[in-house]
């Protein structure tokens, strides 16, 4: 490769966030896109700062969120109550592992692997490791990709306590968790969307 | 209709920062991606506001069938209980679930139909070149929106909870089934005909 790779930024040209045009840099600080009329910033600012904030928030709800209970169900009398992990062992013990492992996916796997893997990108950025950059890209955009689909587990709550309304025979209450639980997924894809993938590169020796 | 996208030379790259070449241009049906961390900066392929148009007006024909009708019945010893998206959205306000009822509110009723009213205005702006300002605005929020409209998770959801149910008591799809998925059918090949860069190049060359 003749030439080497240099990023944009050092060689006085700005990317805009929404419409990706791209702009030669001017010497004052805020620079109003001309196509979308977005202020321009450099790299999204404290963008770093509001990633952690809202992961470490994140974190911290995923606690309760998977230890209370999140729904009740009463059919005829009878109490159920469960929790996000005793619903998919449930759904596994009466034959349907399929759908538990669909659940198990969505409500477990999504939002861990999602809370733990933007941390080690942040870590990264943080700690300016210079392996792997590559692959923590691909990482980032899966995790902005993949990271909606963790309120699965939410909406199905909400059908059930829309068509499971049989006075005293049948019937579904949202229990605590379930609120939690989506907050814990929207503060994980704030904390995506706040975070500019293109710090992962900006401190990359070539 | 247009098929050259990009008529700068040089390009950032919107998620590694790297400045890339962009001054030969890639042939249709090619695809010319970021070398350093494989986005795809140009993907030329012809953009058909007409097609586009036709979508969202699918859409916005099924929408309120979609939102309104039963999605589903379900039997239970000689009684019926029927499901709209609108009856679970007053369901959980009326036993006072605010938060997951703001969710579906705004993922499910709001974003899908904000999106498709944009689409509307901008394609029939674009098709007719009418100059105005808000076309940069609007398109701008739809970008915004599109990432927070979640009709295909509620689409697996209804999956999911008719399997659940299904071992309790009668179960059958409703009329508001079937216009939920050509609501979601129309929605998603919207936004695979929609190519942005090359709207955003029609902005700036008859926006405001």
């Amino acid at each position: 490769m003749g030439n080497k790779p240099v990023s944009a930024l050092r060689q006085a040209y700005l990317c805009c966030r929404v419409c990706h045009k791209t702009l030669p840099q001017n010497a004052q600080e805020v620079v109003q896109c001309p196509r979308c009329h977005t202020q321009v910033y450099a790299r999204i600012p404290h963008s770093l700062a509001q990633s952690w904030a809202l992961l470490i928030s994140s974190f911290i709800l995923y606690i309760p969120a998977n230890v209370l209970p999140i729904m009740t169900l009463n059919k005829a009398g009878v109490m159920r109550t469960d929790t996000i992990i005793s619903g998919i062992i449930n759904l596994a013990n009466i034959g349907m592992q399929p759908i538990a492992l669909i659940v198990f996916i969505a409500s477990i796997l999504v939002p861990l692997l999602k809370m733990f893997g933007l941390a080690l990108i942040l870590l990264a950025v943080q700690f300016n490791w210079q392996r792997n950059v590559c692959l923590r890209t691909k990482m980032y955009r899966m995790i902005e990709y993949v990271g909606r689909w963790s309120m699965l587990d939410i909406f199905v709550i909400s059908i059930l306590l829309g068509i499971v309304k049989f006075d005293k025979v049948a019937s579904v209450d949202i229990e605590p968790a379930a609120l939690l639980f989506e907050s814990v997924v929207l503060l994980t894809m704030f904390a995506a969307l706040r975070f500019d993938s293109r710090l992962i590169w900006d401190d990359i020796n070539e | 209709m247009l098929s050259r996208l990009n008529t700068d030379k040089l390009t950032a790259c919107p998620e590694c920062d790297l400045l890339i070449d962009t001054a030969e241009p890639v042939k249709e049906g090619y695809v010319s991606e970021c070398p350093r961390c494989g986005y795809i900066v140009e993907h030329p392929v012809r953009l058909s506001i007409r097609h586009n148009f036709l979508c969202v007006v699918t859409g916005l024909i099924f929408y309120f069938p979609a939102m309104m009708l039963p999605v589903m019945k379900f039997t239970m010893l000689g009684n019926t209980q029927a499901m709209s998206i609108y009856n679970c959205l007053l369901t959980l306000f009326n036993t006072g679930n605010m938060g997951i009822a703001l969710l579906i509110l705004l993922t499910l009723i709001l974003v899908p139909l904000a999106k498709m009213v944009l689409i509307i205005f901008i394609t029939t702006r674009l098709y007719h070149k009418v100059k105005t300002r808000y076309l940069a605005v609007s398109f701008k929020w739809y970008t915004r929106l599109s990432h927070w409209g979640m009709l295909d998770i509620f689409m697996l959801s209804i999956l999911v909870s008719a399997i659940k149910l299904r071992s309790d008591a009668e179960l059958e799809p409703g009329l508001g089934l079937y216009a939920f998925v050509i609501l979601l059918l129309s929605s998603s090949l919207q936004t695979q005909l929609l190519n942005k860069r090359l709207v955003w190049t029609l902005i700036e060359h008859h926006g405001k």
